[in-house]
């Protein structure tokens, strides 16, 4: 059972930085998928004008943003940076294209949440409930592996656009025709 | 193979062409036209592959990227619906397979993935890339399992459009070869009619092409033969006759000679073995003298031939009067018309009937028609001669009551050696020159002869046409008819000939004409006797042994200039011909007299010497 979680892990990680000392297998593995998401996202054409960078916003409360920032380091994504910083208050999320929340962060950051689905940002999470409180993408383990959902609907009304090949992938999608 | 086909007649050899060349034309466009379908298929193939494999790289760049093989062997799995690919592989960017998919019998997925163009198989590679990065490759591969039907089945069809073409190129061929053939293959056979010798050409009807041009040349070329054939076999029956004819005429020439040589052979030898009478002479000399001038006649008609032959005649044209030409030609061949009597009739104009002729000649030829009339005439019959005056012209008309013309004969009265009679029992002697000496000498006195006939025993006319010469004056001196009776009293003469005989005529000849003669056998002592005392003239042979009458003419030359003398000299030979006469009158010699010679003729010319238009004949 453990295998193809290793497998997949290991796979998804030859390409990145060497592996941190940091963190739990599980989150290396949910950095590494994270850390794809923005190639298979379109953001509304305003949202990036001018910026060198695409910043993937992490709200602390595991060891994501260190792994992310070992799997991302050097990463380009069409001419710009990838960057990984921390937020914490609703005014660190303007520039994010991406806020991952974990699951035990998610009570304390509600309104933040909430501030970050009226933005083009793609909201993530391992939060088992995430989807229903307007979440985009939700994390979780299938059968030992690490899988997503989708909710295409909260993605439009975001105004993202989220490649079919990433819908394919997913575990489930919810929220009709995106 | 060649030698088959080159004995094949030429309609099958046309239509053989037409079908090797229209088949090879097909053959080559439906090969070029195959070849083009092959390639274009694999040209698809390889596109549609292509397609194909991008399609598949760009859908499972996320399996890559999310290192999801199931999802990726899914994606792979779509081509199923292709059949003719065999096999589809993905790649990751470290070149390690990543997911694949083969239809059964095909390999597994090849360890490296490399585009290849095999007969067999297409098999192509697209790149996986997303945002930028390549994360993948993937192949495709293609059977190409369908392309020998698809060879097979266009070649079929090739080989239909072959035969349909095949047939449609027979089919027209034959009817359009005929356009080349039909003319040609008539030709032929008319040239195998024309080898045997028969000249019809057949119609022959061809286009205005190259064909028709040789079919009508063919045509010229035939009747050119056909029409110098025809002349060749009229030239060559011409020739036939005419050789006949000399035949004959030698025949005639040989006993018109003969004859008198015998008469004068005959009395000659009478004369020597028995002891004669004066009376007996009489007779001999009279025979001699006749037939000395017969056969010396048939000499004379035998260089005017020749003369006239030659185109050497030469007339002495004067102004003369055809009555008194008549006249004299009558008066001539009376005794012997009285002899048959034959009654002789002359009427003539009573006005001077002039005509610009050589008067020598024209007697000839009035002689001529009436001694013919005389001897064609029975006895008892009548000849009548009559001068009919014209606007333009003198009709002379011989007409006679004798056998007359046969109308098959009548048109070749004026040949050569023709003669109505050319057997050697005929009954008329003569040559056949008479009629076609007067001709030709008519003719040349630009004037024209006729005969007319009205069969067999029933007469003959013949009638001279001369013209009549305009601003004449009205009588001139009838010369020839007015033979003066010449005498040279005085007149002394130096005569040299190698032959006795000969000189002792010609001495005789000089003397009874009064003439004072100093006769030499030898140049020489001539020479001698003439440097003495120079004559009045010198009648020289010219053929002698030792020294010849030219270097005696540029001898007696040396004495003049050495005296300031002109000695004339005469030639005197039987050397007739025209260039012997040309010669000696180049050379010097005052006239050339041809043996045998008329004696009064001969008198003439001598006395003629003092006056300085002295003439030879």
């Amino acid at each position: 059972m453990l295998v193809p979680i290793v497998a997949l892990a290991l796979a998804a990680l030859s390409d990145a930085a060497p592996a941190s000392a940091q963190g739990t297998l599980k989150s290396k593995v949910e950095a590494a998928i994270v850390s794809k998401f923005p190639q298979f996202v379109e953001w509304p054409a305003g949202a990036l004008n001018g910026r060198a960078t695409i910043d993937l916003c992490v709200v602390p409360g595991d060891g994501m943003q260190r792994d992310l920032e070992d799997v991302v380091s050097g990463d380009r994504i069409d001419g710009r940076t990838v960057a990984v910083r921390r937020v914490e208050r609703d005014a660190d999320l303007s520039g994010c294209q991406l806020l991952f929340v974990p699951a035990s962060a998610i009570p304390s950051h509600r309104a933040l949440l909430k501030r970050a689905a009226a933005l083009p940002v793609l909201t993530v999470s391992d939060d088992e409930g995430f989807l229903e409180g307007g979440g985009i993408v939700r994390l979780r383990e299938v059968d030992g592996r690490v899988r997503f959902d989708v909710d295409a609907a909260s993605a439009a009304r975001a105004g993202l656009r989220i490649s079919s090949q990433l819908l394919q992938l997913a575990a489930s999608v919810r929220g009709g025709p995106a | 193979m060649r030698g088959w086909f080159a004995s094949l007649p030429i309609h099958q050899k046309l239509i053989a062409f037409v079908l090797a060349v229209s088949t090879a034309a097909v053959l080559a466009a439906l090969s070029g036209l195959l070849a083009f379908d092959i390639a274009r298929f694999r040209s698809s193939a390889f596109d549609e592959t292509q397609a194909l494999a991008r399609v598949i790289a760009r859908n499972s760049s996320g399996a890559v990227l999310f290192n999801d093989p199931d999802a990726a062997r899914d994606i792979l799995q779509s081509v199923e619906v292709k059949p003719s690919v065999s096999r589809a592989c993905l790649y990751a960017a470290t070149g390690s397979l990543f997911a694949a998919y083969r239809r059964p019998p095909a390999p597994p997925c090849p360890a490296v993935a490399e585009e290849a163009r095999g007969w067999r198989t297409l098999a192509v590679v697209a790149p996986v890339s997303r945002s930028g990065r390549m994360v993948g490759t993937v192949y495709v591969e293609r059977r190409l399992a369908d392309l020998p039907g698809r060879i097979f089945v266009t070649a079929a069809a090739a080989l239909v459009m072959l035969i349909v073409a095949g047939i449609l190129a027979f089919a027209l061929a034959r009817r359009m070869q005929q356009l080349i053939s039909r003319p040609i293959v008539a030709l032929a056979g008319a040239a195998r009619a024309i080898g045997r010798d028969r000249f019809e050409l057949p119609e022959i009807s061809a286009p205005p092409d190259e064909t028709g041009e040789l079919v009508r040349s063919f045509r010229d070329m035939v009747q050119r033969l056909a029409s110098a054939n025809a002349e060749r076999d009229d030239l060559l029956r011409r020739e036939r006759q005419a050789s006949r004819l000399k035949d004959e005429f030698l025949a005639a020439l040989s006993h018109e000679l003969r004859t008198p040589l015998n008469a004068i052979l005959g009395w000659t030898q009478i004369l020597e073995a028995t002891d004669p009478d004066p009376q007996m002479v009489a007779k001999a000399v009279a025979s001699v003298s006749r037939n000395a001038r017969a056969q010396s006649r048939v000499i004379e008609d035998l260089l005017d031939v020749s003369r006239i032959v030659t185109g050497k005649m030469q007339l002495s044209l004067a102004a003369v009067d055809v009555r008194a030409t008549l006249q004299a030609a009558v008066d001539v061949i009376a005794p012997a018309a009285s002899a048959k009597r034959i009654r002789v009739d002359v009427a003539v104009p009573p006005v001077p009937c002039i005509v610009q002729a050589d008067p020598d000649r024209l007697r000839q030829v009035l002689w001529n028609l009436l001694s013919n009339a005389v001897k064609f005439t029975d006895a008892g019959g009548t000849v009548a001669a009559s001068v009919v005056e014209g606007e333009r012209e003198f009709s002379i008309a011989i007409a006679d009551t004798g056998i007359g013309i046969s109308a098959e004969f009548l048109p070749f009265v004026f040949e050569r050696f023709r003669q109505a009679d050319g057997s050697p029992t005929r009954e008329h002697g003569g040559l056949g020159l008479g009629l076609a000496i007067v001709k030709d000498v008519v003719e040349l006195h630009s004037g024209t002869v006729r005969a007319g006939s009205d069969g067999p025993g029933r007469g003959a006319t013949f009638i001279v046409v001369l013209p009549r010469l305009v601003g004449a004056p009205e009588a001139a001196p009838p010369r020839a008819t007015i033979a003066p009776l010449t005498r040279l009293d005085g007149v002394d003469v130096v005569a040299i000939d190698d032959n006795q005989d000969a000189l002792e005529i010609l001495g005789r000849v000089l003397v009874s004409a009064g003439a004072h003669v100093r006769a030499f056998s030898s140049p020489e002592s001539a020479l001698a006797d003439i440097r003495r005392a120079p004559p009045f003239a010198v009648l020289c042979d010219i053929a002698m042994p030792e020294m010849d009458g030219f270097a005696v003419l540029a001898a007696i030359a040396v004495l003049d200039r050495e005296r300031g003398t002109t000695t004339p000299v005469l030639a005197l030979t039987a050397y007739a011909a025209p260039a012997d006469r040309e010669k000696s009158r180049a050379a010097g010699f005052r006239a050339h007299i041809a043996k045998p010679y008329d004696a009064a003729e001969l008198v003439r010319l001598i006395a003629a010497i003092r006056s300085p238009s002295s003439q030879s004949t």
